[in-house]
């Protein structure tokens, strides 16, 4: 136990005066004279037992009571947790500034980041005149390394330029850090580590782990919060698939609140600078909800923006960026060779009911005879589909390939190779006679795209049904992929890439009366799988959203037109000019939540018009960073704003035992006037008096 | 006189003992009836005539009405015997917070009582005691008398211990029956002992009247601190906290005078408790309105 004031001990032995003036009363007992002695005899032996106990209680509780008083004057302290020889050892303070970004809570119009920054340098200072503070920012892990500052200023200042950032929180990390720091200088100091965080529990999860990271004479301190206010947050959002009915894309944002209660909250979405859509939302603490918010239709492929809760306690959570690319439904042209193509029976007849008229497929078709080819302005069309071609002018050929070679899809369906002069070369297969098919019926997929098991597998459908009674003989090209043969195993749909565009090869008619595969339920997915493959379509909206830190990474197909630069703006309206490298650019520094740009010049074939794609960053959510409830037994000694110095000292150096020995102090004094008020006994008999008439 | 100075004197002039209604017994002629007949003012009965009654006291009308010879008896009449004991024991030394001594008080009350019983005719005589009958005083009616008494008390001083219980059985014997016994102590001892002699009082057919005086301190007990008391009967010392044993002592005192209250009121004793710091005509004005039962 140490004390403050160490020289009010010397009134210790004052304790003792009570019992000195009772001897010395006793001594100078007066003599006096009384009239009778028998009466008082037997009332002294009467009381004589309970009279000397009842005397040296109070005798006791007096000198207890002084020397309660004369202690409570020297201030003692209980010593604290931290190490140190004694208490005029030197101590080593490590401030750790907790700078994730949940500290941007705002409580009674500051945010909980710059009171914890006021404790700090608050802190600072109650090192002492030897002790030396370190002082860095903590997030996941520290910020910077830790080294003594030349004064508690310095410190102080240093701590005054950290800034919240977009970090979560490992303050185990943090604290283990400093700990290690500290421990490095073996001679006896007073070891004192404060993290000054929010105490979300979120952020602590690191200290179960890590029991002994901090040796146990290193003092763990923290700061102590009131209970946080509900905090509603947006967890995440991604895009709903449309779906061919017509129901156009949409968003599903994933909300939550976290505390105690339930609050009712507006969504907004705001895309464009505009607010696109809005509706309401009733959250429940303790479990998050989905709610969808339809997305502007008008807004072109490229959309991004962000979608907006109600502000509240912690800002930062409160929105969500997003940004895609909404790939419109690719458009067909379907030239039709003969008459007969487009008539019942057809190919083009079941191509056009299919994607045309039956709106079973997400894809627009258009219809032209084989003359308009070299006259058509090819550029809206994702994919050419030829049918039962029977002559081709070199002009149309040349524009098919031209088409081809900038990245169009080309499906040629070939009952014949008579009409197919000038497209040879781009064929995936040489083309022979017209051969009978397998006697057996059906056709099996080799490598056919299913586009994945989630949407259907071939095997689904009765494939060994599809009958055929001529086909081509076909031999595929080097590079190129059967996906289809029949039942013989000779090849009847063969893929390859041409150029930047692909093509496909049916080594065989679509007409019934040559199979029966236009008849089929396959023929949909059949139809679907070759239009996606020659549109690079998959269906989806290109989703390009990133955690904070998480580098851009933009990388063109080689069906593109890459630049050889780009600029990007950042969310504060910063260009960066980057250099494109293999098709290929990065950029690193996404610290900032918001929409990260990437801005280029256009090719001939867009007119040179700028293109702009742009991402979305956002804080990681995954940390539960906006659950600011507090640990429950947060693994220090809490430190109240209010009293910081107070609360430090108790820790650091112990707890003042003043207030207990001053009550411990009126207690006895409390004690001693009970014991020496006089007991309960009946007065002294009065004289009768009764007035008489003589 | 010490005790009767003209101002105690004029003070008493409104005071009265009555004690008509005691009889009395002794060879003094006064106003008090007596147990036997004899002659005096008062008619007691008619009696037959016996050869050797004195002819005057036939009852000649009735002779005349009846034939037969009766004769008028009278009450006897005497006078009223009064003794006056006063304890001089070393506690009646005692003065504490009162005015004067409990002896003074006490012998002021025994000279007031003697003169008022002088005054009315009665014989008052004195004794004092203290483990012994020390003096004594006959009963005469003059108010000469009274000097002899007064002298005796101041020259007394009291000293000494008290067997009162003892010293009062042995005054009892010395008195003639049917005497008015007064007692003026501060009966400090055996209350039992006190009671026990004051009912052979009682069976000697006297009549006692118990003056306890006490000094306010010997009920109180207001002294402070640790003291040394020294007992004023047999110089015997006893140290004490005053403050703690002050409770207990109240509380015996308190129980010696239920004792002694409970005892004489069993034996027809009056007792009157006399402070020494009340008046003293106070004390003897409640004494006086006692003397009428």
């Amino acid at each position: 136990m140490d004390f403050l004031n160490p020289a009010a001990l010397w009134l210790t032995p004052l304790a003792a005066a009570p019992l000195v003036l009772h001897l010395l009363s006793l001594r100078r007992a007066r003599k006096l004279p009384f009239s009778d002695l028998s009466l008082l005899r037997r009332a002294h032996a009467k009381s004589l037992p309970a009279a000397r106990l009842r005397q040296w209680l109070i005798l006791a509780a007096r000198c207890l009571a002084l020397a309660a008083l004369c202690l409570a004057f020297a201030r003692p302290v209980v010593r604290g947790s931290a190490s140190g020889e004694g208490p005029d050892a030197g101590m080593d303070l490590v401030v750790l500034l907790d700078t994730s970004w949940s500290m941007g809570a705002r409580e009674r119009g500051r945010t909980r980041f710059e009171a914890a920054q006021a404790a700090a340098a608050a802190l600072t200072r109650l090192a002492g005149t030897a002790g030396r503070v370190a002082a860095a920012g903590a997030s996941l892990g520290l910020d910077g390394p830790l080294v003594f500052a030349r004064s508690p200023e310095e410190a102080a200042a240093a701590l005054g330029r950290l800034k919240v950032g977009p970090r979560g929180t490992d303050l185990a990390a943090a604290a283990a850090e400093a700990c290690r720091f500290l421990s490095a200088d073996p001679r006896p100091r007073r070891r004192v580590v404060a993290v000054l965080s929010d105490n979300a529990a979120s952020g602590m999860r690191g200290f179960a782990g890590r029991p002994g990271a901090c040796a146990p004479e290193t003092l763990l301190l923290g700061l102590a919060w009131d209970a946080p206010p509900l905090n509603a947050a947006l967890l995440d959002a991604e895009p709903v698939v449309p779906s061919a009915g017509g129901e156009g894309p949409r968003l599903s944002v994933r909300a939550a609140l976290y505390g105690a209660g339930r609050r009712r909250v507006a969504l907004d979405l705001v895309a464009g600078g505009r607010r696109a859509a809005r509706r309401a939302a009733e959250l429940s603490a303790g479990s998050a909800a989905s709610y969808a918010l339809a997305l502007p239709t008008d807004a072109g492929p490229e959309l991004w923006g962000r979608v907006e809760l109600t502000s509240d306690t912690l800002e930062a959570d409160d929105a969500w960026n997003f940004a895609m690319r909404l790939d419109p439904a690719p458009r067909a042209l379907l030239v039709a060779g003969s008459p007969k193509s487009l008539e019942a029976g057809g190919g083009g007849y079941a191509l056009r009911t299919l994607l045309a008229e039956g709106g079973r497929l997400p894809y627009r078709l258009d219809t032209a005879d084989s003359g308009r080819v070299g006259r058509l302005d090819l550029s809206p069309y994702k994919v050419v589909i030829l049918d039962d071609l029977r002559a081709l002018s070199p002009d149309s050929a040349e524009r098919l390939l031209r088409f081809v070679r900038e990245g169009g899809g080309l499906w040629v369906i070939a009952p014949s190779a008579a009409g197919l002069a000038g497209l040879e070369r781009a064929l995936p297969a040489v083309l022979g006679a017209e051969e009978p098919a397998a006697a057996a019926a059906g056709v099996r997929p080799v490598a056919a795209p299913s586009d994945g098991p989630q949407r259907f597998s071939w095997d689904e459908f009765e494939l060994g049904r599809v009958a055929l009674t001529r086909r081509l003989a076909a031999v595929p090209r080097p590079g190129a992929a059967v996906w289809f043969r029949d039942a013989a195993g000779a090849p009847l749909l063969v893929a390859a890439d041409e150029g930047r565009g692909r093509v496909l090869l049916w080594a065989a008619g679509l007409s019934v009366d040559r199979t029966n595969l236009s008849l089929k339920p396959v023929f949909a997915a059949w139809v679907d799988a070759g239009v996606r493959w020659l549109a690079r379509y998959d269906g989806r909206p290109r989703w390009r959203a990133l955690k904070v830190g998480e580098p851009l990474e933009r990388v063109w197909d080689p069906s593109e037109r890459a630049p050889s630069r780009v600029s990007l703006r950042g969310p504060g309206g910063r260009r960066t000019a980057l250099l494109v490298k293999d098709r290929r650019v990065v950029f690193e520094d996404t610290r900032e939540p918001g929409h990260y740009v990437l801005e280029w010049d256009g090719g001939p074939e867009d007119g040179a018009r700028p293109v702009a794609e742009a991402w979305a960053v956002n804080l990681d959510r995954s940390g539960a960073e906006s659950d600011l409830t507090p640990a429950a037994v947060p693994p220090w000694k809490a430190l109240r704003p209010g009293s910081l110095r107070e609360d430090f000292d108790a820790a650091v150096h112990g707890r003042e035992a003043r207030s207990g020995l001053l009550a411990a102090a009126l207690l006895l004094l409390l004690v001693e006037l009970v014991l020496s008020s006089p007991p309960r006994s009946g007065p002294a008999p009065a004289p009768r008096r009764k007035e008489a008439v003589a | 006189m010490k005790y009767l100075d003209p101002l105690v004197l004029a003070r008493l002039k409104t005071l009265r003992f009555d004690l008509r209604r005691h009889r009395a017994e002794g060879h003094l002629g006064g106003r008090h009836q007596g147990s036997r007949r004899g002659f005096s003012q008062e008619f007691a009965e008619h009696r037959a005539y016996a050869p050797g009654d004195e002819l005057k006291r036939l009852d000649w009308k009735v002779y005349a009405r009846t034939d037969r010879l009766f004769v008028k008896e009278y009450h006897e009449e005497k006078s009223l015997r009064t003794y006056v004991l006063v304890d001089a024991s070393g506690s009646m030394g005692y003065r504490g917070r009162g005015p004067e001594t409990k002896w003074e008080a006490a012998c002021r009350l025994a000279m007031c009582a003697a003169y008022l019983i002088t005054a009315q005719g009665d014989a008052a005589g004195l004794a004092t005691f203290d483990t012994e009958p020390r003096s004594l005083i006959p009963p005469r009616r003059s108010l000469e008398h009274l000097e002899l008494m007064d002298a005796l008390l101041a020259k007394t001083a009291p000293a000494g211990e008290t067997d009162l219980g003892g010293v009062l059985r042995k005054v009892a014997e010395l008195l003639p029956r049917r005497s008015l016994v007064l007692l003026v102590s501060d009966l400090l001892g055996d209350p039992e002992k006190v009671a026990s002699v004051v009912r052979a009082f009682r069976a000697r057919r006297h009549r006692v009247y118990a003056l306890q005086v006490l000094d306010p301190e010997e009920r109180d007990f207001g002294l402070d601190g640790p003291i040394v008391l020294e007992s004023l009967e047999d110089r015997s010392l006893l140290r004490v906290e005053a403050g703690l044993v002050r409770a207990s002592y109240r509380e015996a005192f308190s129980h010696q005078q239920r004792l002694y209250e409970a005892a004489f009121h069993g034996s027809g004793v009056r007792h009157e408790v006399i402070y020494t710091d009340e008046p003293w005509e106070a004390a003897l004005t409640r004494l006086a309105a006692g003397t009428g039962g």
